[in-house]
């Protein structure tokens, strides 16, 4: 039987929670559900028991990257096929899930669920931050030489050869954590797919960061990135010579 | 004049030198780190007790202000030891946030074990063949 973990990064989420954890029992009971708390201050830690999921507790905030990899780490020892991601504010609608398992049982390592190839143009981001995305549109063209529309999505699903991957490697970072991973498991030779996915208004809580952070983000990444595409030119002219 | 003030560098560098090696017989700096400093300390020693050798020094290298050289070295030493440290800092974090996961991970654990649940990887023969598995161990390197 193929075994699916479903990995919950949260941060100060009680509040949203309980229905995320009761949609996903609905719509994906045959899933287990790992909660990552993030070093909530909140009752976090307490109401994913209640609502029947794995509780992992982290001593203080790490960051998304961290909380994920604890989840990678956690599915690999305890012998996960396959692990989703999804956010604990209610945004990812659970129902969906079985899109991004589909595209995994097809064979594919990475499926990142996208709020824009859905066609219907229901969800509106605000001028800046589709400049952003456009960026970083353009970044994955580049480095990666196809289009992912969007590679900030947290709503992904793993493989797992990649999910033994990242429980080494995932990035730490704001935004390397989606885009980098994505990047990372390109140079990696695994199989990316994105897929069109149905996306809800938030429930609660904040969008992670805010502008100027946001601009300092953005700017690491490319670096990081620029950095790491010229390693990898090496890397690969290294391995075609042996 | 001068030899007041060669007594006196002489006397600092040489209680720089006692602290440092203080500091690693009581175990409170790691040897490593002491090496750098105390050859910083025998350079400075060797420039307080010769008169004359930052000039000569100087003169070779054709920095005509003697002062010159020694903040062009300071410098420089100053700055390859921040990158070192920043290198040191960046290994440790990452250890650091290894080791945190690994906690959560293994408190997460003890709780299910000892709510008397069952854990996924329960049984022994499951937990050993996991242990015999190098790719399910802990990871402590990258």
């Amino acid at each position: 039987m193929t075994r699916t973990l479903v990995i919950i990064p949260a941060l100060n989420e009680e509040a949203t929670l309980p229905d995320v954890l009761r949609d996903l029992a609905t719509h994906a009971p045959e899933c287990d559900v790992l909660v990552v708390d993030d070093g909530s201050r909140d009752a976090t830690a307490e109401v994913a028991r209640a609502g029947g999921a794995y509780v992992v507790s982290l001593p203080f905030n790490m960051g998304v990257g961290t909380a994920l990899r604890t989840g990678f780490r956690y599915a690999v020892r305890n012998r996960y096929d396959r692990v989703v991601q999804t956010d604990a504010d209610g945004q990812h609608d659970p129902s969906q899930i079985s899109v991004l398992l589909g595209e995994l049982d097809a064979g594919n390592d990475l499926v990142i669920g996208s709020r824009f190839l859905a066609g219907d143009g229901h969800y509106h981001v605000e001028a800046s931050r589709g400049f952003a995305l456009s960026l970083l549109n353009l970044l994955t063209v580049l480095l990666m030489g196809r289009s992912i529309h969007d590679s900030t999505s947290g709503f992904r699903g793993f493989s797992r050869p990649l999910v033994e991957q990242f429980g080494t490697t995932y990035p730490r970072e704001f935004l390397s954590d989606t885009v980098e991973a994505l990047l990372m498991a390109s140079y990696g030779g695994f199989r990316i797919a994105e897929v069109p996915v149905k996306m809800r208004v938030r429930a609660g809580g904040e969008p992670s960061h805010k502008s100027l952070r946001l601009y300092y983000h953005y700017l690491r990444l490319l670096i990081v990135m620029g950095l790491t595409a010229s390693l990898r030119g090496r890397r690969s002219t290294r391995r075609l010579s042996q | 004049m001068n030899s007041t003030l060669q007594v006196l560098t002489t006397l600092v560098t040489l209680t720089f030198l006692g602290v440092i090696v203080r500091m690693v017989r009581a175990r409170q700096m790691r040897a490593k780190y002491s090496f750098l400093w105390m050859l910083v300390g025998a350079v400075f020693l060797v420039f307080s007790i010769v008169p004359g050798l930052l000039d000569k020094t100087a003169r070779a290298a054709g920095i005509l202000y003697a002062p010159a050289l020694l903040f062009l070295g300071a410098t420089l030493l100053l700055l390859f030891i921040a990158v070192h440290f920043s290198w040191e800092l960046s290994r440790i974090e990452e250890r650091s946030r290894t080791l945190t996961e690994e906690l959560a991970l293994a408190i997460a654990r003890i709780e299910q074990l000892e709510r008397g649940g069952v854990t996924h990887a329960s049984s022994s023969h499951e937990v050993a063949a996991r242990d015999a598995d190098p790719k399910l161990r802990a990871p402590l390197r990258r």
